[in-house]
């Protein structure tokens, strides 16, 4: 029913803000964690405002794998996670696929550098069916010779068709050379030829050892008690036994490598794609929370200083932002963007004028009050739903933080001064040694980009 | 773990009442100079959710003048009486908020997601920007630069990110529909202070808006301050809106494209009546039994057993005034795209002749059981919902109704939809090739 109002204020002052309310407490909701006999890491995420059900499987170990194989196999651990849902010694995969969506529900799996994913969704009223296929799934993929030449052949073009996209171009090259013989160098998803060469054998070995019980964290996540979720894991997973392969030592974490820049050629392009930074720190580093609260205003957020410049002043770009991307055994910096060819050159003189700045003069303290703000107001709305304060939690678990990160974190953030934020950029930046990775017209960009250095320049067949 | 086929295919029912268990409800007011406002209270997060949809899209639009309504979007952020350039973002920000905006055919959404102490900074804001804008040339050139720039990245430097664009071009031909959002060039540029002004004038008053805000609020209060900031806004549109005519398609085309591409793309594309006709539903269905799964009939015979396809997707696109489907394949090399359009018609006609299975038709509404359940455990997604269902139907509560509307689908209905719009409809075929091929 609509009514309408009819009063009005006409005399209202619109020159000023108003005043900011008083701030409400924000507590990081409590979860539920267990371990298994077997060393499965139970975690329960309670919500019952809605009747559904997640399940989520995190293995601590993912592509970092496919270095450690006799000869490097880049594409293997993210083949192994998609052939798990392609059929198991119970079940085709067709069989999976029917029963799945004809409960309205769905499966995936996949992974990261650091580990690999597995994931159910569905109705409380269903969830009993779809937790006995997923456990299947897990527990007894079959990796068929049929499944793996599907799989193969699907990657295959998939690479291929990711070759028209600059930004994955210029981000492969910059993990290839950022991360050079560390795990992490390698592309997840794969390349050709070592998607060419992989065998049933290297998808049986790699499943070995990613997939054991003290390897795994299970979060349970939506309408169902830590009583309902623990019998229910028991019943599909207690006798599963742990492998008893040692686990993979990683090498040292690599060293900032020496200004250089990469050429991609992209045909046809009208755009430079950019990636630039060099190596950054790994998640739990004591330094994290002033390393992201100095990134955020540096190209953290949309009013930050490399998005003011490039963007508001400057007109260069759709948009520009810089990251700190923090995996488990290391991290990089990067700043990334997307600009006319022509402006290439200006656009990264731009970017190492900002990382200088935040290097060399403390920030203001209206900025740092600023951004405080913003850090503080936003991370409560990062745990609107369940799996939102689910994926924190798994976190915390995976990358070995302390139990109370997420309840101490924002008084951290609202501790830190001019002084920590100057220092974190200080030991944190090193704009003489930037990677510089751009996918575009080559033939203009090694001109334009000389005084950057000699430019090593690949087709765009990488 | 043993396979237990029996409990398969019979033990499912849609159970309706489970998922309107909870009802969303809303408060609604209109303010007098005709400002129409949504309250939906949820106390769970200190946080609200504020979108502010109004009714100017691309499809009003002047010839000569397309992706104004996307560019003045931009402008929207760049400053306003009482509110510097910059300003409008960096005070929402330094609050604990973000804030962001999209332009549709049909109409263009403002939101800010803010911690609900500072709810009134937002409020601040959006009205000042309602009641009046205060652009420069300046500003103007600098946002010309930028949406040229997001032009760039996302159509001419993307691949097939102009394929949408051309499938719109020939579907809706002649309607406020054929040119693409983001306009051209040309015309982007010969945007005018002048021209935004009037622009703002003619779309961007109260009664030409609807506000929701959703949340952690408390009626009173709220009213209070929405009364507050926006009755005193005396701005009316004047507008003469012209009317959007959809015509039908004639003929059947065939139009291929060059692109930067590895992959041919194929696109069979349909037109359909309005959102919110019976086909908004009935077609939801033939999408999801054709494609978008790997249950689906094109999953399974052409990417899974025939090897041809990288891809499939079935796509409804509901507009104010008329609709869109079409199916659209990724090939794997070699494949011929004449041959994925004749597998695509065999497929249309088959499920003409044969109509879907009661396995087929369970699923369907089994998994739009599942996606309406989810859908609203995030404010913004019932500020965006409760927008759009008051500018296009004047009714909130279609975000209560539409299950309904799905789940009281027969296998009738979806055979008369495909036979009306689809199996005797004429059709669009857009094709992109390699460059070099």
């Amino acid at each position: 029913m609509a009514i309408v109002k009819l009063r009005s204020t006409e005399n209202l002052d619109r020159t000023k803000p108003p005043k900011s309310g008083k701030p409400k407490d924000m507590k990081f909701p409590g979860f539920f964690e267990a371990k298994t006999s077997n060393g499965i890491t139970v975690l329960v995420i309670e919500d019952n405002r809605l009747p559904l059900v997640t399940s989520r499987f995190v293995f601590r170990s993912g592509a970092a794998e496919d270095f450690f194989c006799e000869s490097k196999k880049p594409g293997l651990s993210s083949i192994t996670s998609e052939l798990l849902t392609k059929g198991t010694i119970n079940r085709s995969a067709t069989e999976i696929a029917n029963e799945i969506d004809y409960l309205g529900a769905s499966i995936g799996s996949g992974c990261n550098y650091d580990a690999t994913f597995v994931s159910s969704y569905s109705l409380k009223k269903y969830f009993s069916r779809v937790f006995d296929i997923i456990s299947d799934v897990i527990l007894n993929p079959s990796f068929s010779d049929e499944e793996i030449e599907r799989v193969r052949i699907q990657r295959l073009n998939s690479l291929l068709a990711m070759t028209d996209d600059g930004d994955y171009l210029a981000e492969k090259v910059f993990i290839r050379e950022v991360y050079k013989d560390f795990p992490y160098e390698l592309p997840i998803d794969g390349d050709e030829e070592s998607v060419k060469s992989i065998s049933r054998k290297d998808i049986l070995l790699n499943y070995k050892k990613i997939f054991y019980p003290e390897n795994l964290i299970v979060a349970f996540v939506g309408d169902i008690t830590p009583d309902e979720a623990i019998s229910k894991l028991n019943e599909n997973f207690a006798g599963w036994e742990n492998s008893g392969l040692e686990k993979t030592e990683f090498p040292e974490t690599p060293s900032i490598k020496s200004q250089k820049v990469f050429l991609i050629e992209k045909k046809g392009a009208v755009q430079s794609s950019i990636k630039t930074g060099h190596l950054g720190i790994h998640r739990s580093h004591p330094d994290y929370i002033p390393v992201n609260v100095m990134n955020t205003l540096l190209g953290g957020f949309f009013t930050s200083r490399i998005n003011k410049n490039l963007r508001e002043v400057n007109g260069f770009t759709y948009g520009a932002r810089s990251q700190f991307h923090c995996c488990k055994h290391s991290g990089d910096f990067s700043v990334m963007t997307e600009v006319k060819t022509d402006i290439t050159a200006d656009t990264l003189d731009e970017i190492i004028k900002e990382i200088n700045d935040i290097k060399n003069k403390n920030v203001s303290a209206e900025e740092l009050r600023d951004v405080k703000n913003y850090i503080s107001g936003n991370f409560p709305m990062q745990l609107e739903t369940p799996n939102e304060v689910a994926t924190k939690a798994i976190g915390l678990k995976l990358y070995e933080l302390d139990d109370d990160y997420y309840s101490t974190y924002l008084n951290k953030v609202n501790q830190l001064t001019k002084e920590d934020i100057r220092q974190a950029a200080e030991k944190y930046l090193h704009p003489g040694n930037l990677l510089i990775s751009i996918a575009g017209d080559t033939k203009a960009l090694s001109k334009s980009l000389k005084k950057f250095g000699d430019a090593e320049v690949t087709g765009d067949n990488i | 773990m043993k396979k237990n086929k029996d409990y398969f295919y019979n033990a499912v029912k849609i159970d309706v009442e489970n998922v309107l268990k909870h009802p969303i409800e809303f408060k609604e007011f209109t303010l007098s100079n005709g400002l129409h406002c949504i309250l939906y209270k949820n106390n769970q997060l200190p946080v609200v959710n504020i979108t502010l949809g109004y009714k100017v899209g691309s499809k009003d639009e002047l010839p000569g003048k397309k992706g104004i309504a996307h560019l003045f979007e931009h402008l929207m952020f760049q400053g306003s009486k009482n509110v510097k350039k910059n300003e409008h973002f960096s005070y929402l920000m330094k609050s604990g908020g973000f804030c962001n905006a999209f332009t549709m055919q049909d109409s263009t959404i403002y939101f800010d997601n803010i911690p609900s102490n500072n709810i009134e900074i937002a409020l601040w804001l959006e009205s000042d920007r309602m009641n009046s804008l205060n652009l420069d040339e300046k500003n103007l050139e600098n946002q010309k630069k930028v949406v040229i720039e997001e032009k760039k990245q996302r159509v001419d430097n993307s691949p097939y990110g102009s394929m949408l664009l051309n499938i719109f071009k020939y579907i809706f031909k002649g309607s406020g529909y054929e040119s693409p959002i983001i306009g051209n060039v040309k015309d982007i540029n010969s945007f005018t202070v002048s021209e935004a002004v009037k622009f703002h004038n003619d779309y961007y008053s109260p009664c030409n808006c609807v506000i929701v805000i959703s949340g952690d609020i408390n009626f009173e209060n709220t009213e209070e301050l929405l009364i507050k900031y926006f009755s005193g806004i005396r701005k009316k549109n004047q507008l003469n809106r012209k009317k959007n005519i959809i015509k039908k398609l004639r003929n059947s085309i065939d139009r291929t494209y060059y692109d930067n591409i590895q992959l041919p793309a194929v696109n069979l594309c349909y037109q359909l009546p309005k959102a919110g006709s019976k086909e908004e539903y009935t077609i939801e269905f033939i999408t999801e039994i054709l494609a978008n799964n790997k249950s689906s009939r094109l999953y399974k015979n052409l990417v899974y057993k025939k090897k041809l396809l990288q891809s499939v997707n079935a796509v409804k696109y509901m507009l104010e005034d008329s609709g869109l489907f079409f199916l659209n394949a990724l090939l794997n090399p070699g494949v011929s795209p004449e041959n994925i359009k004749d597998e695509f018609l065999n497929a249309l006609q088959e499920f003409a002749d044969k109509g879907c299975t009661d396995e087929e038709f369970e699923r369907i509404k089994n998994k739009l059981e599942s996606k309406f359940t989810s859908r609203y455990l995030q404010i913004k997604n019932i500020s965006l919902d409760a927008a759009q269902n008051y500018l296009y139907f004047r009714n909130v509560n279609r975000i209560n109704e539409e299950i309904n509307n799905y789940l009281s689908v027969t296998k009738n209905d979806i055979a008369e939809s495909l036979n009306k719009y689809i199996i005797s409809g004429k059709n669009i075929t857009v094709t992109y090739l390699p460059k070099n091929s």
